[in-house]
């Protein structure tokens, strides 16, 4: 990863983690006040709760005592002590009562709890009342549920009295529902409504019925107090922070506390906090853009400087903006470029020196050799003047035939300088390498001989044609048989190898002479350097020019007393420029 | 002495004279029923409607009080030797309503070789085959009363027919409201707006208001489930087997009228005892398990239906039957009149409700209907007015058992 990309990664991340804190935090702050709120909400509607409770059951006692009390109620009661009471006349007396006492649940009960009358059922006469059974005895009001036609059935507040006249005695049994109504007179605050749980399906608030209570009835049936968050519908804005409070008889009171608010007050903090973050975000690659322009890209300049002169370009400089660290590393690597510069061109200098010093040396040496044959013929032939005139015309023939030699000698010498000077571009043909070596040794086979030297030719078959200059290929071959053959005068065995070799080919000349030390092998290709006592030390020079030329390589390899190894890599197709 | 005895006469001539009948006055009656038409080739036989009809329009014999056949528009009848030619002499001195003599062309009937006489006789006695003259739109009758003013679905005013042959009525009116709720009706009688209204059963055991007076007459009307042919038969034997009339009966009928198995009522059939009427709910829940819920249906502003109906429910769900109110009705609660004294017209109309082939005897086609399960008897109840102080002839008059007024002889203390 760059520097640039792990900047921005991590100015990014810092800004989005401090806006994720910032907004975390004042989430839970804003939920705990919330949570607050709910609690203090909720205590108030079960005080109220409470007391509503209180006060109705008070109410229905006094209403069903006075019913019990009434003429009607007695008169009922005076029946029953009948041998044979007829309780057909009252048949509808419990809803007269009923209406008359605003009671909503009402009804007449002989002392075996056989309906007489009943104000909310009236076709329930003659059958068993169940609701109130197991609180017969109860003087205070309790909750029931109260069966309604049509299966259907209420929870009620109840409360049960005895009317007795003339040695008779009925029940009378009152409720009041438990219904909108009453969740209504809660008074509940905006935000907050209470629900009852009436049993599976069947919840009911102020407005009425509840459709589809079902998210409730996992709290209802746990039975006791617990808090939940109930969810209504997918928007989470339909949840309700929900309190249960067991009723008995199946029946749940839930106070429920919308959360609509909460949750639009969360989701604009985290809206917010998504844009601030964006933003953030946004600022940190603006950021990151502006401090890796002062950092990263004079970082990247030095980096391509670097790669230039890695490749080659010893001119490459980095421009300095800056005066900061950055710009001292920009400016020492330009004051390092320029040393290199400086170096090379010393080096360069210092090396041309050495070769013409080798090349002084090397004339000198070569020249000198004639030079002396032609110096003492010419001495010759002046003593022989002198002292010997009458063998002066034999001296002279001898003489002048020693000059010629020599300065044929010389002629040599000079044209071998002449043409390492003028090596022609190669003109490619496609060239069968293994015929190439073939020809080469076959050229030299009588001086193989003649120098007990023994060959062995390995020739991969199949071995691709190449582009070469046959004509420049074969006379770095024969220079390289040549420097074999100079590196074995006690004879030996020259191998010749060729193989295919990454697309073209290779060809290895190894001699058994004396060898390279490692210093002689890193000068060898050096134009006029030779390890010979005679030669021009252009040989090698020559084959590493061919080499080169078509766009080739050559290494060698020795050891000491195992003699050396030529190795040159060819491509198949050279390129011509 | 003398003296003692002219105070005397003068004392039974007030009294004869303080309950001697009295002419002119209207005689007002409130009704909950709707009355569409009195025209009796339109009226379903033992129709509430026929009440009125009667008095307006006559037959040329009727049945008395003891089922027999009397001579009434038509004094003697012949007939030839094969009994299939007959010919009515007409009563000699009837006007029609218009005042016009009802002088009936000559005519004779042909009947098949077959027909009974006493059948011929007792079918001419039934108000669809009373004499109406239709003329320029109008029908016109020769009965004690004649139309007046007709608001259909209102009220209906007859006036008395001065030249009724039988003598004029006593009543110079009777003014019929029509569509009157029960306690519309109490509420009338109470402002003294009303002198006859309908009483429901359940309040004939009510201590009547101050002045008036109570007429039951004896059961003349069936409480019944009509049942649809697409419920299965086990489920109608199911209802019939879960019902317990008796509480009905006692409580919400107030022991009027009597539980019933059979569409006819004893005292007008003679077996009725016949039909069975006991409750057995184990059998019932046996043959009701695992059907369907049955949409039931009443006339919800009869609030004695609707008692009665809520208790049948209630019976049913003991059953494991199902009847509610939503859906297409599939068994009615309803009321069934019997046309007294010819009740086969009953249960010819039974029949056909509840589309059940009859055969010829009546005890058959009752049972047949019955059997059928498509028509399930309930209750045998009996028509109560209450009537105010100023109403004489009516309660204790003969014709107060089968509930066939006869105004005509009905008076009004002004």
């Amino acid at each position: 990863m760059t520097f640039r990309a792990r900047l921005l990664l991590v100015l990014s991340l810092t800004i989005a983690g401090a806006v994720a804190l910032v907004t975390g935090a004042v989430s839970v702050a804003a939920r705990a006040s919330f949570d607050r709120i709910d609690q203090a909400r909720r205590k108030a509607i079960l005080d109220q709760f409470q007391r509503q409770m209180d006060s109705r059951s008070h109410s229905l006692e006094q209403t069903v005592e006075r019913i019990a009390a009434s003429d009607a109620v007695l008169r009922i009661a005076v029946e029953a002590a009948r041998p044979e009471p007829d309780y057909a006349p009252f048949y509808e007396d419990a809803h007269a009562q009923a209406a008359a006492q605003q009671l909503e649940l009402l009804e007449l009960l002989q002392a075996d709890h056989t309906i007489i009358s009943s104000a909310h059922w009236p076709a329930r006469f003659g059958y068993q009342n169940d609701w109130a059974v197991a609180d017969w005895q109860a003087t205070r009001a309790f909750l029931t549920r109260v069966p309604l036609q049509q299966e259907e059935s209420c929870l009620g507040l109840a409360a049960i009295r005895s009317a007795a006249a003339g040695g008779g005695r009925i029940l009378v049994v009152g409720a009041e529902k438990l219904d909108s109504r009453f969740l209504a007179s809660l008074g509940v605050a905006p935000g907050v409504r209470a629900l009852l749980w009436l049993g599976p399906g069947q919840a009911i608030d102020a407005q009425g019925p509840v459709q589809h209570p079902e998210p409730l009835a996992a709290l209802a049936q746990a039975g006791q107090r617990a808090t939940s968050v109930v969810q209504w519908t997918a928007d989470r804005a339909s949840a309700e922070a929900t309190f249960a409070l067991p009723l008995g008889q199946g029946a749940v009171l839930f106070v429920a506390t919308a959360l609509r608010e909460q949750v639009e007050l969360e989701r604009s903090i985290l809206y917010t906090g998504l844009v601030v973050g964006a933003a953030g975000i946004l600022l940190g690659i603006l950021i990151g853009w502006w401090v890796t322009e002062r950092v990263s890209r004079p970082i990247e300049r030095l980096a391509s400087g670097v790669r230039a002169v890695s490749a080659g370009d010893w001119s490459a400089r980095v421009e300095v903006r800056s005066r900061d660290e950055i710009g001292e590393l920009a400016r020492a690597f330009n004051q390092m470029t320029g040393q290199l510069i400086e170096q090379r061109e010393r080096t360069v200098q210092a090396e041309r020196v050495a070769a013409w010093r080798e090349l002084a040396r090397r004339l000198a040496h070569e020249l000198k050799n004639p030079l002396f044959p032609l110096q003492i013929t010419v001495e010759n032939l002046v003593q022989a003047r002198d002292r010997h005139p009458e063998q002066f015309d034999e001296v002279f023939r001898e003489g002048t035939g020693t000059l010629l030699a020599e300065i044929g000698n010389l002629k040599t010498i000079i044209g071998r300088f002449s043409d390492f000077s003028k090596m022609p571009a190669p003109r490619f043909e496609p060239v069968d390498l293994n015929r190439l070596v073939g020809d080469v040794t076959k050229l030299f086979a009588a001086q193989f001989e003649s120098h007990g030297v023994k060959t062995a030719l390995n020739l991969a078959n199949g071995l691709p044609a190449i582009d070469a200059d046959p004509e420049q290929l074969g006379r770095a071959l024969r220079n390289l048989v040549l420097n074999a053959l100079d590196a074995m005068p006690e004879g030996g065995s020259l191998r010749i190898h060729t193989e295919a070799h990454e697309g073209g080919v290779r060809i290895a000349v190894a001699d058994s002479g004396a060898g390279l030390t490692q210093e002689e092998c890193g000068r060898l290709f050096t134009p006029y350097y030779t390890t010979k006592s005679h030669g021009t030390g252009l040989g090698l020079a020559i084959v590493q020019s061919v080499v080169s030329d078509h766009q080739g390589r050559i290494a060698v390899t020795s050891v000491p007393g195992e003699g050396a190894t030529f190795v040159i890599d060819l491509p198949a197709k050279a390129e011509v420029s | 002495m003398r003296l003692t005895a002219l105070l005397g006469i003068a004392a039974v001539s007030c009294v004869v004279g303080g309950v001697r009948p009295h002419y002119g006055g209207a005689l007002r009656i409130e009704t909950r029923i709707s009355i569409a038409t009195l025209d009796p080739a339109e009226l379903e036989p033992g129709s509430p409607a026929e009440r009125f009809s009667t008095q307006v329009f006559e037959t040329l014999t009727v049945l008395d009080e003891h089922d027999q056949v009397r001579p009434w528009l038509a004094v003697e009848w012949t007939h030839d030797t094969s009994r299939k030619r007959w010919i009515f002499k007409p009563r000699a001195d009837v006007t029609l309503h218009d005042g016009t003599p009802w002088v009936p062309a000559p005519a004779s009937l042909s009947f098949p070789d077959d027909q009974p006489l006493n059948d011929l006789l007792r079918s001419l006695a039934n108000t669809k085959n009373a004499i109406v003259v239709r003329a320029n739109g109008a029908l016109l009758g020769t009965g004690p009363f004649k139309i007046d003013r007709w608001q259909p679905g209102k009220s209906l005013t007859l006036a008395a027919h001065e030249s009724y042959w039988g003598g004029r009525p006593f009543l110079d009116q009777v003014r019929i409201t029509i569509g009157r709720s029960p306690k519309e009706q109490a509420l009338a009688l109470d402002l003294g707006q009303a002198d006859v209204i309908e009483v429901a059963p359940a309040d004939v055991r009510r201590p009547p208001p101050r002045g008036a007076h109570l007429s039951v007459s004896a059961p003349i009307e069936t409480f019944a489930l009509l049942v649809n042919a697409s419920v299965p038969v086990n489920v109608r034997q199911a209802l019939a087997l879960a019902i317990d009339r008796a509480p009905i009966h006692s409580v919400l009928l107030q022991k009027q009228g009597e539980p019933a198995g059979a569409l006819i009522p004893q005292w007008i059939s003679g077996y009725a005892f016949l039909f069975p009427l006991a409750r057995d709910v184990s059998k019932a829940r046996e043959l009701a398990g695992g059907s369907k819920p049955v949409a039931f249906s009443y006339d919800a502003g009869d609030p004695l239906l609707r008692a009665i109906a809520d208790r049948i429910a209630l019976n049913a769900s003991e059953a494991g039957l199902k009847l509610t109110t939503t859906g297409k009705p599939e068994v009615a609660l309803t009321r069934l009149r019997i046309s007294v004294p010819d009740f086969r017209l009953t249960l010819d109309r039974a029949g056909t409700l509840a589309e059940t082939p009859l055969p010829a005897g009546d005890y058959d086609a009752e049972r047949a209907i019955v059997e059928s399960g498509r028509l399930i008897p309930l209750f045998h109840l009996p028509a109560a007015y209450l009537l105010g102080p100023a109403v004489h002839r009516w309660a204790g008059a003969p014709w107060v058992r089968s509930d066939r007024w006869r105004l005509a002889e009905v008076w009004v203390r002004p």
